[in-house]
């Protein structure tokens, strides 16, 4: 036992006064925060300080543009987690070439309404001149008027024809060039996007939106959401629902989370709920990945250094990896410790507000410590066997590589838990030994999994743990010992079959 | 420390690696297990340290098994030599002191001492990677006999060493045989061992090939050796009455040539067959005897 001790004691003060564990202890915190609190706190600041601005063009409809602008200026308040979104219509410019057209159309347009003007005056004059008594003069002036009438009406045809083709044309050409000015204006980034409403918009409930990037969907939620109201709105009328009673069916709902916990309930927060768990979750596997790494460098550095021999020949194997797990274990413990203090010294000085961080109870902080220790006593089992061959051949490389990967697939797999911490799926994924930490410290203040969850993934560990631990003392010895340097698998079976 | 082997036997992956192994190491004895490398030497120093277990066979020390006493009574230079690059000399001192269950001030008392006594204590709190070569083996010997112990198993002593150290090694072999401890070296520097080994055990392919006080070991090898060198067959010089045994290695031939026999007749006899450009007559000496005892496939490698 004194050997344990000594080994343990040399092991844990050696690793507390390195100055990797200065840096992990200390730099991993802010840097940790940093990763995951940053881009949350860049997109709320992002969504706060900048207004959307959307382009509006209406083809062959017209309001709609101002009825949605009202919306979502109405809909916009200073705290929102939505961007504000200010509609600007696109209307076409009225110069040049195209005024000269227009001014044509109109020429045009006063042509056929004074020439309707004279068809009518002349059907009004045969009516008063067919209700005069019949005589000579009656008949030569309706046969006349009748010969002006034909000939008028032909005019007023063919003006109406001339017309007709040129406002075709003037509205494919308006149609284009609002259309070439929209694009134009999403090129010089003066807006973000803009919406296309036609008759058909309402009628078919699809209403295009161009742009030039992808628009992040989170952006375009009140612009989506004022359109749908607009529909809803305007489909109502039309079955002759008054604005009053609009309004009134239109009266939006919110949605106040509250999460039963124990006997009382609290209300949603998504710092509280999800982030502070992730956050948690981060630290205790960095914590269970520095500590086990230690356990692994610490061996493979005996290793090459040739000390291991020196060191077998006055304590056991058992007494070296007990001692070194143990030791190493203690500085992991030390590591989320000084965290904690951090932590308390943060709330007490009003930089984390407690709030934040009530799914931190005695009770959990117990059972995080618990899933640590488990996390890094399997992890430290495993490298017990792989550090002594870590210099060796390249299956041995590949299977570091391999359990390196298996350090990021947990937090990987986290979104699961996140989505839905109960499910069968999680429950069953939490009884894999290098899942069980991650899952089961995200599902804790998640989900407040059902007791049988810890005792059956706590069992499984410890199986798992002893059995490592049986193998990777047998092969730490052999492989310590052995002259050759190039471990294949079979190697390793061999080493394991070693007396 | 009495330390008694009995047919200690090892093998990995099915081939053998020290077979039938016996001996006595007596209190003030120097005991060499010599040999090619290969030949079993480190496997056998470390079943006697209880870092291997035997496959069979025992060890016993003063006529115990090993125990925790046993093992903080003996002390260690394994032939690959290292320490603990990033730690200073101070702490690794006091560590290996400690494992050896010596009391943590007495640790620190004995590591001072010896740093001083050899010319370290200015590098105490040095980091051990920053010693010279030199310092560095000179802080392996130290941990080796910092707890003082009454048996000392030395791997390879007479190789990798600076030629300081190499007097130091061999002062601290003639400084623990005087105090009446026991040493047992593994080495395959034959011709030095024998300078310094009271009994040897020679050691091939893992068997015990001869196994003497080396007293009687020349006694029994008291023929003379003739080395030849010559650009002509040496085989010729086989069947010169007198020749025991030729060895020969590239154009060097060494005769084991009968004691009774005339040297004269014998060296006549050998400067007729061949045109010598070399001879020397001596007495054989350890390694000449392992080049006359080896199988014939072990002696290219010698």
């Amino acid at each position: 036992m004194k050997r344990f001790f000594l080994v343990t004691a040399w092991e844990f003060l050696h690793r507390v006064r390195a100055r990797s564990f200065l840096v992990a202890t200390f730099l991993m915190p802010p840097l940790l925060i940093a990763m995951v609190v940053i881009p949350s706190l860049y997109y709320e600041q992002s969504q706060a300080s900048q207004d959307q601005v959307i382009g509006c063009v209406e083809l062959d409809t017209s309001a709609y543009s101002q009825l949605l602008s009202e919306r979502l200026a109405n809909a916009f308040t200073p705290n929102s987690s939505f961007p504000r979104v200010i509609l600007e219509p696109i209307v076409l410019d009225t110069t040049g070439r195209m005024r000269v057209d227009y001014q044509q159309l109109n020429a045009l347009r006063h042509n056929l309404d004074s020439l309707n003007e004279a068809y009518n005056k002349i059907k009004e004059r045969r009516t008063y001149l067919f209700q005069r008594p019949d005589s000579q003069s009656k008949e030569k002036l309706l046969s006349d008027s009748y010969e002006e009438m034909l000939f008028t009406r032909e005019q007023r045809d063919l003006a109406e024809i001339e017309y007709n083709r040129m406002q075709t044309r003037m509205d494919s050409l308006a149609q284009k060039a609002v259309l070439a000015k929209a694009d134009s204006l999403l090129r010089t980034k003066r807006i973000a996007g803009y919406l296309l409403i036609n008759s058909k918009s309402f009628k078919e409930g699809v209403v295009e939106f161009h742009s030039e990037q992808p628009i992040n969907f989170l952006r375009l939620h009140p612009l989506e959401q004022s359109l749908q109201v607009t529909l809803v709105e305007e489909r109502m009328r039309q079955e002759g629902i008054t604005v009053y009673k609009i309004q009134e069916l239109l009266r939006p709902i919110k949605i106040q989370e509250l999460l039963l916990e124990g006997a009382h309930k609290r209300e949603f927060k998504f710092m509280a709920t999800y982030l502070a768990p992730i956050l948690a979750v981060l630290f205790i596997s960095v914590a269970i990945f520095t500590a086990s790494g230690y356990v692994f460098n610490s061996i493979a550095a005996e290793k090459s250094h040739h000390v291991v021999e020196l060191l077998l020949s006055s304590a056991s194997p058992w007494q070296l990896i007990a001692g070194k797990i143990v030791g190493l274990g203690l500085v992991g413990v030390v590591q989320i410790l000084i965290w904690m203090a951090l932590l308390a010294v943060l709330v007490f000085a009003r930089l984390v507000p407690a709030h934040d961080i009530v799914f931190l109870t005695p009770a959990n902080a117990g059972l995080f410590l618990l899933y640590f220790l488990l996390g890094y006593l399997f992890f430290a089992s495993i490298f017990v066997g792989i550090a002594p061959l870590s210099s060796a051949g390249q299956e041995t490389h590949y299977l570091t590589q391999l359990l390196r990967l298996l350090a990021v697939v947990p937090l990987v797999l986290a979104i699961l838990v996140l989505l839905a911490p109960n499910s069968m799926l999680v429950r069953f994924l939490s009884y894999i030994p290098f899942l069980t930490p991650t899952f089961m410290i995200l599902r804790t203040p998640l989900g407040q999994p059902p007791a049988i969850d810890y005792y059956i993934s706590s069992a499984i560990m410890l199986i798992f743990i002893i059995f490592f631990l049986f193998f990777s003392a047998k092969i730490f010895r052999a492989a310590n010992l052995a002259q050759r340097r190039d471990f294949s698998l079979r190697g390793i079976l061999e080493l394991l079959q070693a007396k | 420390m009495h330390v008694k082997a009995e047919n200690l036997y090892k093998e990995f992956d099915g081939k053998a690696a020290v077979v039938d192994l016996s001996f006595e190491a007596r209190a003030g004895m120097v005991m060499g297990i010599l040999g090619p490398p290969e030949a079993g030497k480190t496997t056998a120093l470390r079943m006697i340290l209880n870092v291997l277990d035997p496959d069979s066979g025992s060890v016993f020390y003063d006529d115990r098994p090993v125990s925790a006493a046993v093992r903080n009574a003996m002390g260690y230079l394994p032939e690959l030599r290292g320490l603990y690059q990033k730690y200073s000399l101070n702490d690794v001192l006091v560590y290996f002191a400690r494992l050896k269950n010596v009391s943590s001030k007495k640790a620190r008392v004995e590591a001072v001492r010896l740093m001083d006594r050899f010319g370290l204590i200015e590098n105490m709190e040095s980091p051990l990677a920053s010693l010279s070569q030199e310092m560095q083996e000179k802080v392996q010997i130290l941990i080796a006999v910092i707890h003082n112990p009454d048996l000392l198993v030395l791997d390879e002593p007479f190789s990798g060493f600076e030629a300081k150290n190499y007097r130091l090694i061999r002062q601290v072999i003639d400084h623990f045989r005087s105090e009446g401890k026991t040493i047992i070296l593994a080495s395959r520097e034959l011709s030095e061992a024998e300078t310094i080994c009271d009994e040897v055990i020679l050691l091939d392919r893992g068997g015990t090939i001869l196994q003497d006080n080396l007293k009687r070991i020349y006694k029994r090898f008291h023929e003379n050796l003739i080395v030849v060198e010559a650009a002509d067959n040496l085989q010729a010089l086989r069947t010169i009455p007198g020749v025991k045994k030729l060895v020969q290695e590239k154009q060097v031939a060494r005769l084991y040539v009968d004691e009774q026999v005339s040297t004269q007749k014998v060296l006549d006899a050998i400067i007729r067959a061949v045109n010598v450009s070399r001879i020397e007559v001596n007495r054989p000496n350890l390694n000449d005897i392992y080049l006359q005892i080896a199988p014939t496939g072990m002696k290219e490698s010698s």
